[in-house]
């Protein structure tokens, strides 16, 4: 008797240990860190506010990569970072990935940007109206003479496809309708800039904190891009920038984004962006 | 009578569930698992150092390490031949899909040291190429005094040169008239020595016996490393390719599913055992033990 009730038991102990589930396999993010990635044209204010966050808090980790707005939406998709960095809207194909993972993003604006038409400084045109610019864009208008300007082919410079700087320009200036001309050169920031500056012929456009004394901005509508019309929106092409988080946001991330939205505004000015008022 | 029929076929199962339990308990397989990173050249020296420390503590795994390049990296993990793509720059549009996951694994940095006499605060970073170029070679040129500049350099192997390299040089190569120090604490040594010199050293390497100039008017610090404000700096990371279709089995892992699996088609269970083998040392990687690796080698810890 005895030994049967005991092989029982036996029995019994063995079915509970076998269906309690053994350690599932842990998703390889893990929330001691903040990892920050995306558009290069928000970075500037995210660093300046990382690093006076980490001066407060010494025990936080903050990493803040440039990858481009879509490169960094996927990463917080992915679960690869917690904060993205984005300086236009979430696209229809990201959009979707949330959705099918059953992700639910928060879109949180943290300050403003313009993006102005640069030429080489030796260009005698100083303005275009922005039907001019999205003719030059779309490859309508090639030679300078067509705007007031030299009797010389239009040299044209775009910004990667996937920047949210692009996306910006497609947004406000090329539109919907429009497609950009196979001419242009697809070029990150420092780059196009770089051609700009050496280049007599050329156009390009940048996010308004990476323009420099190489380049000549150009005002659009006869309206300069500067902290008073861009904060008014009376300049023409401004654009919010954008910090997306998941929902699920780890509680580090969460007081970040919070003291993000509270103090973005104190370091606007040194990031060459404007704060939200 | 009775209780003999039952007792029987009550062994056979209890034999059997001791059977897989035993197996459960062995781990996730019971051959040994292979894991092959490959890609960047600098990241390689850092899977090595991670690689020999985690199969130093987990028998059951061999992690074999390659250089290559990052873009052909990416291209071996997706079509399947390696693992594990190490890369030194984030992806482009292209290489980013669905089933692709780069995850950040440090940050590493280098540090423009002159002598402590030498007048000057910061540089730009072009500054910084041109007087490794040798294409500078006066202090003047920069607002210093009127004197040579000495370059001091590494071997070709160095990580720290490629560094260099990569972020700075823009494919420049380095000047003629460069005096080679086989090792940081020699190049320290150097510049330390001469009040013309000009070296560079990683976040770990600085000693007290030498000038960190700023870049751009940047400090460089673990912060200015973590955000990228300090100009020379690059991020690595690991990517890895996740088949679509693995990734619901592997949320959790039950008795029943390995009994399952134990049965099941050999491929499936073999692409399960090496995902959880490469997420496994992907979390090392991510441990305090890990970045503690990567520190130690010139990188700062992200996690």
């Amino acid at each position: 008797m005895n030994l049967k009730k005991a092989f029982l038991l036996f029995i019994m102990l063995l079915f509970i240990i076998v269906i309690i589930p053994s350690k599932p396999l842990q998703s390889a993010t893990v929330s001691r860190s903040i990892h920050i990635r995306g558009s290069d044209t928000v970075m500037t204010l995210m660093q300046y506010l990382a690093e006076e966050y980490m001066k407060q808090n010494p025990n936080e980790i903050i990493s803040v990569t440039s990858s481009g707005t879509d490169r960094g939406i996927k990463a917080i998709i992915d679960g690869t970072a917690q904060i993205a960095m984005a300086s236009s809207d979430i696209n229809s194909d990201l959009s979707r990935r949330a959705e099918e993972k059953g992700i639910k993003l928060v879109r949180t604006i943290i300050a403003y940007d313009a993006i102005v038409p640069i030429v080489n400084p030796k260009n005698p045109v100083s303005n275009l109206t922005v039907e001019k610019l999205r003719e030059i864009y779309t490859g309508d208008i090639s030679n300078w003479k067509a705007v007031g300007g030299n009797n010389s082919e239009i040299k044209l410079t775009t910004r990667d496809f996937k920047s949210g700087t692009f996306e910006g320009w497609k947004l406000l200036v090329i539109g919907n309708e429009s497609i950009i001309s196979p001419k242009a050169t697809p070029l990150d920031s420092k780059s196009m800039r770089s051609v700009v500056a050496t280049s007599t012929n050329a156009v390009g456009y940048s996010a308004f904190n990476y323009i420099d004394s190489t380049v000549k901005p150009l005002s659009v509508n006869d309206i300069a891009a500067n902290k008073d019309t861009i904060k008014s929106g009376t300049y023409p092409l401004t654009r919010q920038l954008l910090l997306y988080t998941r929902e699920d946001l780890p509680e580090n991330a969460k007081r970040f984004v919070e003291y993000v939205k509270n103090n973005a505004s104190k370091y606007a000015q040194a990031s060459g962006v404007f704060p939200i008022e | 009578m009775k209780k003999k029929i039952i007792f029987i076929p009550l062994t056979i199962v209890v034999t059997v569930f001791l059977i897989i339990l035993i197996l459960d308990l062995m781990g996730p397989g019971f051959s040994r698992d292979e894991i092959l990173i490959g890609g960047s050249t600098t990241v390689l020296h850092y899977s090595q150092m991670l690689a020999d420390e985690y199969m130093k503590q987990n028998d059951g795994v061999k992690i074999i390490c390659e250089g290559g390049g990052s873009t052909p990296g990416l291209i071996a993990v997706k079509n399947g031949s390696i693992d594990i793509a190490s890369t030194s720059r984030h992806l482009a549009d292209d290489e980013d899909d669905e089933s692709t996951n780069s995850y950040l694994i440090g940050k590493d940095s280098v540090g423009i040291i002159v002598n402590p006499s030498n007048p000057i605060d910061t540089l730009t970073l072009d500054q910084v190429k041109d007087i490794f170029s040798g294409s500078i070679d006066n202090w003047s040129a920069v607002g210093g005094t009127m004197s040579n500049i000495q370059v001091i350099s590494r071997p070709s192997e160095s990580t720290t040169l490629k560094g260099l390299k990569e972020i700075v040089m823009k494919g420049e190569k380095m000047a003629g008239s460069a005096i080679i120090a086989s090792s940081a604490q020699e190049l320290s040594v150097e510049v330390a020595d001469d009040p013309c010199a000009i070296g560079f050293v990683s976040l770990k390497d600085i000693s007290d016996n030498v000038k960190v100039i700023k870049i751009n008017g940047i400090e460089m610090n673990r912060s200015t490393i973590l955000t990228e404000r300090y100009p020379i700096t690059r991020a690595f990371y690991y990517v890895i390719y996740d088949k679509p279709g693995l990734e619901a089995q592997n949320t959790e892992s039950n008795i029943f599913d390995k009994v399952a699996g134990f049965f099941a088609d050999d491929a499936a269970n073999s692409l399960q055992a090496k995902r959880e083998a490469i997420f496994r040392f992907l979390e090392f990687v991510q441990s305090p033990q890990g970045q503690k690796i990567l520190e130690d080698n010139g990188s700062v810890a992200v996690y």
